[in-house]
């Protein structure tokens, strides 16, 4: 651990890896560490001791079954880009790629859904739309339960709160979204499309910190939402 | 291959996104993962909660590098604060508070632990702190609390909390030697 990184993050760095910080704070964290090798090394640390207090907890069995679950979920997984490891100088590149890969997709599945379902009216709507393209915003993709597979869903959300875009491949009909915004539960519609792809896009009072997609009040996919600080 | 040497090559793995890399992993930490998660949330809760944080980190390669340090001590930290956000939501928050309040921060006599050896040096490591950032670290970690209920408690600041359970985790590091970031 050395006094450099400690100037960087002061105490919020151990308040991270003992999980004591609001998402917001602990993406920062996150974040800078991802850029810088010194912060990156204690924050290596730090979870290392808190590992080490583990061995200290009452020690439980996992069930069988979660080795398979996990190995199909991850079969699931596809990596668009190789990984690269981000420095400071580049951080940002990954960030733009992803932008721009997310404006591809919400235009490509809007587009294709307008297209194929003109009597229909779709979710992303020309104003949803307007609003993306003139907004800045985040994505998250979405943890499917495996029994929806081949369900695939990605969150588009305001990095300043205020609306997300779910879009969907592959969606169930009367799929539900629900978002939590400040601690409570909003329902933001269903998901609209012709079965193949689907989209919803809703205004918040607020930052979303967590979208559900459920079926059947069965939750079937979920995203937790991190914001820049 | 050393132990070590099998952790390295798994971590490298793990980075690179090599096929059979998340199952490994979780054949190697899964049990300690799942324990950890379970102290939180609760066996019932735990499996979703380690399997929704392995899948988190897996979609996204960027998350670790083997810079960082080891891979289970990274995942252990992932599977946790997944836990402890799973229960901050605003229908598990008094269930979490209830739960928070039957934890002992010591493992009851009886009970097999996650790993006897590192029980032993780690009970004696946080023997070894000053009493302030003990509790503070033990309240934080063991009973799960947040920084706010420690602080009403104890009837300290918050600020002083912060502080105390930094301090008291930069000195269990010391005081665990370089072995505490080994796992």
């Amino acid at each position: 651990m050395n006094d450099h990184a400690r100037e960087h993050l002061g105490d919020d760095l151990e308040l991270y890896v003992l999980g004591l910080l609001d998402r917001g704070s602990a993406a920062r964290v996150e974040a800078h560490a991802a850029g810088c090798a010194s912060c990156l090394g204690r924050l290596g640390e730090a979870e290392g001791v808190l590992a080490t207090l583990a061995a200290d907890l009452p020690a439980r069995k996992p069930p069988a079954a979660l080795a398979d679950r996990l190995g199909r979920s991850a079969a699931g997984v596809r990596f668009s880009t190789p990984r690269a490891a981000p420095r400071r100088s580049d951080a940002r590149v990954p960030a733009l790629l992803a932008v721009a890969f997310v404006f591809a997709l919400a235009f490509g599945l809007a587009f294709a859904a307008l297209l194929r379902e003109r009597s229909r009216t779709p979710a992303l709507d020309p104003i949803a739309i307007a609003t993306i393209v003139h907004g800045h915003f985040s994505h998250a993709t979405m943890v499917v339960d495996p029994r929806a597979a081949p369900l695939a869903a990605k969150v588009l959300y305001a990095r300043a709160g205020g609306w997300i875009a779910v879009l969907v491949d592959h969606p169930a009909p009367g799929l539900a979204v629900f978002a939590t915004v400040a601690g409570r539960e909003v329902h933001c519609g269903t998901v609209r499309g012709d079965g193949s792809v689907g989209s919803a896009f809703a205004r918040l009072p607020g930052r979303a910190e967590r979208v559900e997609l459920r079926l059947d009040a069965r939750t079937v996919a979920s995203a937790t939402l991190v914001y820049p600080k | 291959m050393t132990l070590a040497g099998e952790d390295a090559q798994l971590a490298n793995d793990f980075a690179a996104r090599k096929g059979g890399a998340l199952e490994a992993a979780y054949a190697r930490y899964g049990r300690a993962l799942f324990s950890v998660a379970a102290h939180v949330v609760g066996a019932d809760d735990a499996e979703d909660c380690v399997h929704d944080a392995l899948l988190r980190v897996w979609e996204r390669p960027e998350s670790y590098r083997p810079e960082r340090g080891a891979l289970g001590a990274f995942l252990t930290t992932c599977v946790r604060n997944e836990a402890l956000a799973a229960t901050r939501s605003a229908g598990r928050r008094s269930a979490r508070e209830e739960r928070a309040s039957q934890l002992e921060a010591a493992v009851p006599e009886g009970i097999e632990v996650v790993d006897h050896v590192e029980a032993e040096r780690v009970r004696v490591a946080l023997a070894r702190l000053p009493a302030e950032q003990r509790v503070a670290l033990e309240r934080a970690y063991y009973r799960c609390e947040s920084q706010r209920a420690i602080a009403l408690a104890l009837g300290v600041p918050l600020g002083t909390i912060k502080s105390r359970l930094a301090l008291g985790l930069r000195r269990l590091a010391g005081e665990l030697g370089p072995q505490g970031s080994n796992r």
